[in-house]
């Protein structure tokens, strides 16, 4: 099996376990995951400050832009299952993603409209994981 | 309308569900509420894949779930995608009995109008 070492930005698709939507995704910001720094320098600490890793986990905001649809429902604020899957590699079966409970924090009910733009209409969203369920990821394989 | 043609390609494929199971940091199995939905078959496009498969998007367990694509998905053409849709909603028993959303391409820049030269 050879899988692809490297791969292009394009084919990234954004699932909704819930809301079941088709949405045309134009762009997302990469999932990030934050673990705290715990200090245990002590008086007899000579040099340098130490450091041991936290154990609980935070996930920033993803955000995501959409083309608008007019005649789709926006998606909702219920926790859901929500998978951001990765373009499928030439010589793989199964794509790198990512998958956990989440819920939508921001969106835009309505688009922006600019007379200075031909581009289309688009929306923006914030998806939030809630660390119930997840966040885990799949590699591609 | 006449009905809608329904396709049969069973005889190139065959499509399956497989639930949703990842490993956390700690190595302990995270079941998710959604199946993976793979095509397998000895046809083309997946002669090129491990074990002749290809996942092609997820599907959640809920009752009315639709097939939620992905990008591979677009391996096949438009009446194979619409097959494999209907067999994935099949077996997974309870299932919308409509296929899911596939959004039209934004629509062609108008020509402009003729103008009446005279």
């Amino acid at each position: 099996m050879s899988v692809q070492a490297y791969d292009t930005q394009l084919g990234f698709a954004l699932t909704l376990g819930t809301d079941a939507l088709s949405l045309r995704v134009k762009s997302t910001t990469p999932l990030h995951e934050i673990l705290q720094k715990i200090k245990t320098t002590y008086q007899g600490t000579t040099a340098k400050n130490t450091y041991i890793v936290g154990e609980l986990a935070d996930y920033n905001g993803v955000t995501v832009v959409i083309q608008n649809s007019p005649g789709l429902a926006n998606p909702t604020s219920a926790a859901q299952t929500v998978t951001l899957t990765g373009p499928t590699a030439t010589g793989a079966s199964v794509p790198e993603s990512i998958t956990g409970s989440a819920f939508v924090i921001e969106k835009d009910m309505f688009p922006g409209f600019d007379i200075a733009s031909e581009d289309l209409q688009q929306k923006v969203f914030v998806i939030q994981y809630d660390g119930v369920t997840g966040p885990t990821r799949t590699t591609s394989s | 309308m006449p009905p809608k043609t329904e396709y049969d390609f069973s005889h190139l494929y065959e499509v399956k569900l497989e639930p949703h199971v990842d490993l956390d940091d700690h190595g302990q199995e995270v079941h998710y509420d959604q199946y993976r939905v793979f095509v397998q078959g000895e046809a083309p496009p997946l002669l090129d894949r491990p074990n002749h498969r290809l996942q092609v998007g997820w599907i959640s367990m809920r009752a009315g779930a639709k097939l939620m694509r992905i990008q591979a998905l677009y391996n096949f053409h438009a009446p194979q995608r619409s097959w494999i849709d209907r067999e994935a909603r099949r077996q997974h028993g309870n299932a919308s009995t409509e296929e899911s959303d596939e959004l039209p391409p934004p629509g062609m820049a108008r020509l402009p109008e003729e103008v009446d030269g005279t």
